[in-house]
């Protein structure tokens, strides 16, 4: 090792990190502690861990027992006993759901169909769809099952079918008095109306990307060539057209239809309802979209190596992005309430819903999937309505 | 986990010592029994070593997040486990530079350009923050090198306690030490002659 000046200098200075506090690390702690916090909070007390131990034990004495009971007129009560002793560990019977604030009701989709999960943690399910989506007052939704497009009641009665040749996919029902629903169908767009009836073609060649309502009659959506349209569907006028450089993933209008987002999988851009740029955002790696009800901002996910992020975007101005959740595994979704006061993230590896609040308090709600009943799956998040309602 | 080497020392600093892993076996124990305030304890206890040793392996507000939250949650899911006989620090601080390394390797790999992250670093105000000359000095060692000069310096293990938590033959630690510290020298002297 050179024994110089510069290394004595090198080595004191190093020796000056401890005291020293790195960039954003105040911050920083605040927000991993929530999130380490809820990861403390949901692992089982230790008396029930061992409590587990004992209950397989149990388990197996019961198989014993109850063989012994089948043979034997005093194994009735043994086993009579033993049932008591279970049952003081039963479930409490609250929900996981339970912890959804009032104000609307979430959609929520599975490989057993779709749900309307009400705050009070009570269920209904609405179909056999793999996607949903709600009406804009939240009087329907829209799903699709296999080659139908089906429209329902929040109760589940279906008010409309129709049968296709080929699988639809993407719905996207039209703002204002939901006066039409569009959908997508092997490379085409579709528009019909909202009792389900003059089901027409409106744009072939379209990319996979769900279109977004501006009004109830003007529409965008991604050609297959890479660039986004906006078409009045009434008069099939395109308002504008605009080539871009990064495909969009996902596409949606602010509610007082003056600016449309972008997301591709590098960043984000706003648009006036002209189809001028307003605004764009470099971030590697984004996956969802949620928009706030105000407009005022965004909320993306990132996934990178760390995991995925949460982060709240401006859309008036170019100001920095705020992570709201960090070190997340696969998110299934996100959705602002109809408040605009919390999102909801839908994380699938850890089995929970995760409810960001004010303060960016994030509150789990866990083990979601057992909500739904065997062999539903991990329910996504597919929609919070409604604030019009 | 290979064993780590006692703290050495006499005298009252060995007595503080002592009495401070007391302190913190009870902390352990209070936490894998369900207590969150013990648990808490224990995270504002190591939250600053853990982000700045990842800080200095990544160079990235937002990634030494990601890195030392997810060795926190680690830490949770692997608490009951936990030999509260060892110490916590050497544990949490394992799992700490390990995956700051590896993020690092990939990040290196994807030439990833992250600007959520360099604003997030931007906009965190921090008085006098880890972000000088020096810093900028580790920017040019590898992230193995810099893993070993904050073990080293920021978090005051001795290189054969270094040794032990990353799993490598002392004489590499030393090799690398000496490596980084003549690399930050051949930086550092244009200023300092």
């Amino acid at each position: 090792m050179r024994g110089d000046p510069a290394v004595r200098e090198a080595e004191r200075r190093l020796r000056r990190l401890p005291d020293r506090p790195a960039p954003g690390e105040a911050d920083a702690a605040d927000r991993a502690w929530r999130v380490v916090e809820a990861a403390y909070s949901e692992r089982p007390p230790r008396a029930a861990r061992r409590r587990a131990g004992w209950r397989l034990a149990l388990a197996a004495a019961i198989v014993a027992v109850g063989l012994a009971g089948a043979l034997t007129p005093a194994g009735a009560k043994v086993g009579e006993w033993i049932g008591d002793r279970l049952s003081t560990d039963s479930e409490t019977g609250v929900t996981a759901f339970a912890g959804l604030p009032k104000g609307g009701e979430v959609l929520a989709v599975s490989d057993g169909g779709a749900w309307v999960v009400y705050p009070d943690g009570a269920l209904h399910r609405v179909g056999s769809f793999s996607e949903a989506g709600w009406s804009p007052h939240g009087w329907h939704l829209v799903g699709v099952r296999e080659r139908r497009l089906e429209a329902v009641t929040p109760t589940g009665t279906v008010k409309w079918t129709r049968a296709r040749p080929r699988a639809p996919h993407q719905p996207a029902w039209s703002r204002g008095e939901g006066y039409r629903v569009a959908y997508l169908e092997e490379g085409t767009l579709r528009v019909v109306a909202g009792d389900g009836t003059d089901d027409r073609l409106v744009r072939r060649r379209v990319a996979r990307v769900t279109p977004a309502w501006r009004t109830g009659y003007v529409l965008t959506y991604t050609t297959a060539a890479g660039k986004i349209e906006t078409l009045n569907v009434d008069s099939r006028r395109r308002v504008w057209a605009r080539r871009v450089a990064d495909r969009p993933a996902a596409l949606a209008w602010t509610n007082d239809g003056e600016r449309l987002v972008a997301l591709s999988t590098s960043g984000l851009s706003v648009y006036d309802r002209r189809g001028r740029r307003i605004l764009s955002r470099r971030l590697s790696g984004t996956r969802a979209l949620a928009l706030h009800p105000s407009g005022l901002r965004a909320a993306v996910t990132v996934a990178g190596r760390g995991g995925t992020r949460v982060l709240a975007l401006p859309l008036t101005a170019a100001g920095p992005p705020r992570p709201l959740v960090t070190g997340l595994g696969r998110v299934d979704g996100i959705a602002w309430s109809p408040d605009g006061r919390r999102l909801l993230v839908a994380s699938r590896d850890t089995d929970q819903w995760l409810l960001i609040g004010p303060g960016r308090h994030v509150r789990p709600l866990s083990g979601v999937s057992g909500e739904l009943g065997a062999g539903a799956g991990f329910p996504r998040v597919a929609g919070w309505c409604c604030s019009g309602r | 986990m290979a064993a780590l080497p006692a703290a050495g020392g006499t005298g009252v600093a060995a007595r503080f010592a002592a009495g401070s892993r007391l302190r913190e076996r009870r902390l352990v124990r209070d936490a894998q029994r369900g207590s969150a305030e013990a648990f808490e304890v224990l995270f504002r206890r190591h939250w600053a070593g853990a982000y700045r040793a990842a800080w200095v392996v990544m160079r990235d507000a937002a990634a030494a997040e990601d890195v030392a939250q997810e060795a926190f949650i680690a830490a949770v899911r692997a608490l009951d486990r936990f030999d509260r006989r060892r110490p916590f620090a050497p544990w949490l601080h394992r799992i700490v530079v390990n995956r700051a390394i590896d993020a690092a390797r990939s990040r290196a790999l994807r030439r990833e350009v992250d600007t959520a992250a360099a604003e997030d670093a931007a906009a965190d105000p921090a008085p006098e923050p880890l972000s000088d000359e020096l810093t900028a000095a580790l920017a040019d060692l590898g992230p193995e090198h810099r893993a070993v000069v904050a073990l080293r310096y920021l978090l005051d293990y001795t290189p054969g306690e270094i040794a032990a938590l990353l799993d490598l033959p002392r004489g590499t630690v030393n090799s690398r030490l000496r490596r980084a510290l003549d690399r930050l020298a051949t930086m550092l002297g244009e200023e300092v002659r």
